[in-house]
């Protein structure tokens, strides 16, 4: 006689609604603090019987509906998610397409057209995002979760899939960056604009490399949890003290940029050729600066000390 | 815990621990679910306590296991008795599960090392090398563990059974 070691697919399926009834049943007769959980239980069940007697067939299958629809609306939630994007990205190609040839005759500078390319290559990412989003649904019937230890699903890692390409998104932000300031590092040599322009897109620049290299300290968290090297409460640490040092290097980098601003803002001050209430708005925005710099390092503390 | 991860870890373990059980009870469905569906309500129980364990399913699966044998000891399980027929309910413990579930339980009789060594090696499939890596041995030990734990496991069936030939 063939055996078979798999389970019948009613069988995983109907065990599936019961635990998952049984897991919100418990949750709901918790006993509050301090009581003693025995007879408070024994009182619910008392009353309980009142009620399975009388209606826990349709209370079941009143539940059962209401999973089966939650799980079909979720779905229907992230396909129209897929459909919205998969439209989106082909108008931004056509943009980019149209604007490709632009560029070509001289109808547009290079720059814009980098900007609409930029955004088409972004909508493909996005509509990435939205399929693995739609995969997971699919597999679980929940909104997909992505905290960084969130369980795997069906052996897939759809945090660290997710954290992938958002990683690349912003790689093609840093290269648009670095493109710009390269256009205008040209244009600062001919004198056609001042080098105060391209001081600014410097701290941006700082700024996107350190989103990098935050989420590149995700992904390596995330898969030293999926390994089972940390548990779940040193993931959520983790993951607050890489945002806690990314905000802090972006805010030392925006202070420097302000710093700099300042001294050169001064200098045309001295010269007589801007006004003071220029040079005052930037001292304003260094105080800003340093304020979000103080703030970011508070927040470095309190990690350390907490973990 | 949360409901989401308690479904995850369920739809996880569920394939691999009916299998698990399911070798042990030689294929017997009815008795297979309702190891698994007891597994899985005491975990329930267990876990709102405490913490869900590292590895879940090998918590399941050893909690699994030690429902078959407390079955197995309760209804005191006996060999000369034949195959269980229960006309009412309808169902019935083939020959072929009875043999599976008298070698299952002769198995757990024989102490752990020998126990461990011979699910490992007949329900489980592993090779000598990965029991000897799993165990801390060499695999000359284990070569030598598995000959003594079948000598042993002989000597504690009928010989209809040991044999390879049907009961009586």
């Amino acid at each position: 006689m063939t055996k078979t070691y798999e389970p019948d697919s009613r069988f995983v399926e109907r065990l599936e609604w019961q635990l998952a009834s049984e897991y919100r049943r418990t949750n709901r007769l918790k006993p509050a603090a301090g009581k003693v959980a025995v007879p408070r239980r024994m009182v619910v069940a008392t009353l309980l019987v009142g009620v399975l007697l009388t209606g826990v067939a349709v209370i079941k299958a009143a539940e059962y509906i209401k999973d089966s629809w939650r799980k079909k609306i979720e779905v229907a939630r992230v396909e129209t998610e897929v459909n919205l994007r998969k439209a989106r990205l082909e108008l931004t190609r056509e943009e980019a397409s149209a604007a490709k040839t632009r560029f070509s005759i001289g109808l547009i500078q290079e720059e814009e057209y980098q900007v609409i390319k930029l955004a088409a290559d972004k909508a493909a990412l996005d509509l990435e995002i939205s399929l693995l989003n739609q995969d997971e649904a699919k597999a679980t019937g929940e909104t997909p979760r992505n905290e960084l230890y969130a369980p795997v699903v069906g052996g897939r890692d759809f945090v660290s899939e997710r954290l992938k390409i958002e990683r690349r998104e912003l790689e093609l932000d840093l290269a648009a960056l670095k493109s710009s300031a390269g256009r205008l590092e040209r244009m600062v040599k001919m004198g056609l604009v001042s080098a105060d322009e391209l001081d600014q897109v410097q701290p941006q620049i700082g700024s996107q490399s350190a989103m990098i290299d935050k989420a590149q300290r995700r992904l390596e968290l995330r898969s030293r949890f999926v390994a089972g090297k940390i548990p779940a409460r040193e993931v959520e640490i983790s993951d607050r003290i890489i945002a806690a040092e990314s905000n802090l290097a972006r805010a030392q980098n925006l202070f420097e940029a302000q710093k700099k601003r300042l001294a050169w803002m001064q200098d045309r001050e001295a010269l007589g050729l801007i006004s003071k209430s220029w040079v005052q708005q930037v001292r304003y925005g260094l105080d800003e600066a340093q304020a979000e710099l103080s703030l970011a390092a508070l927040e470095m503390d309190v990690l350390k000390k907490v973990k | 815990m949360l409901e989401q991860q308690w479904l995850t870890i369920y739809r996880e373990t569920v394939h691999p621990l009916y299998g698990y059980m399911a070798k042990r009870t030689g294929g017997n469905q009815a008795l297979t679910e309702d190891i698994v569906q007891e597994s899985y309500l005491r975990a329930l129980d267990n876990w709102k306590l405490k913490t869900v364990p590292d590895t879940p399913l090998a918590w399941l699966k050893r909690v699994a296991r030690n429902i078959l044998i407390d079955y197995l000891r309760q209804k005191r399980w006996d060999v000369k008795a034949g195959p269980d027929f229960d006309p009412d309910s309808g169902s019935r413990t083939s020959e072929d599960e009875f043999e599976s579930l008298e070698i299952f339980l002769a198995i757990t009789s024989l102490g752990k090392k020998k126990a461990r060594i011979l699910e490992a090696f007949y329900y489980e499939g592993l090779s000598v090398r990965e029991i000897a890596k799993e165990m801390g041995f060499s695999e000359r030990a284990v070569e030598g563990l598995l000959r003594r734990a079948r000598q042993s496991l002989k000597s504690l069936l009928p010989k209809s059974t040991s044999d390879g030939g049907q009961h009586d």
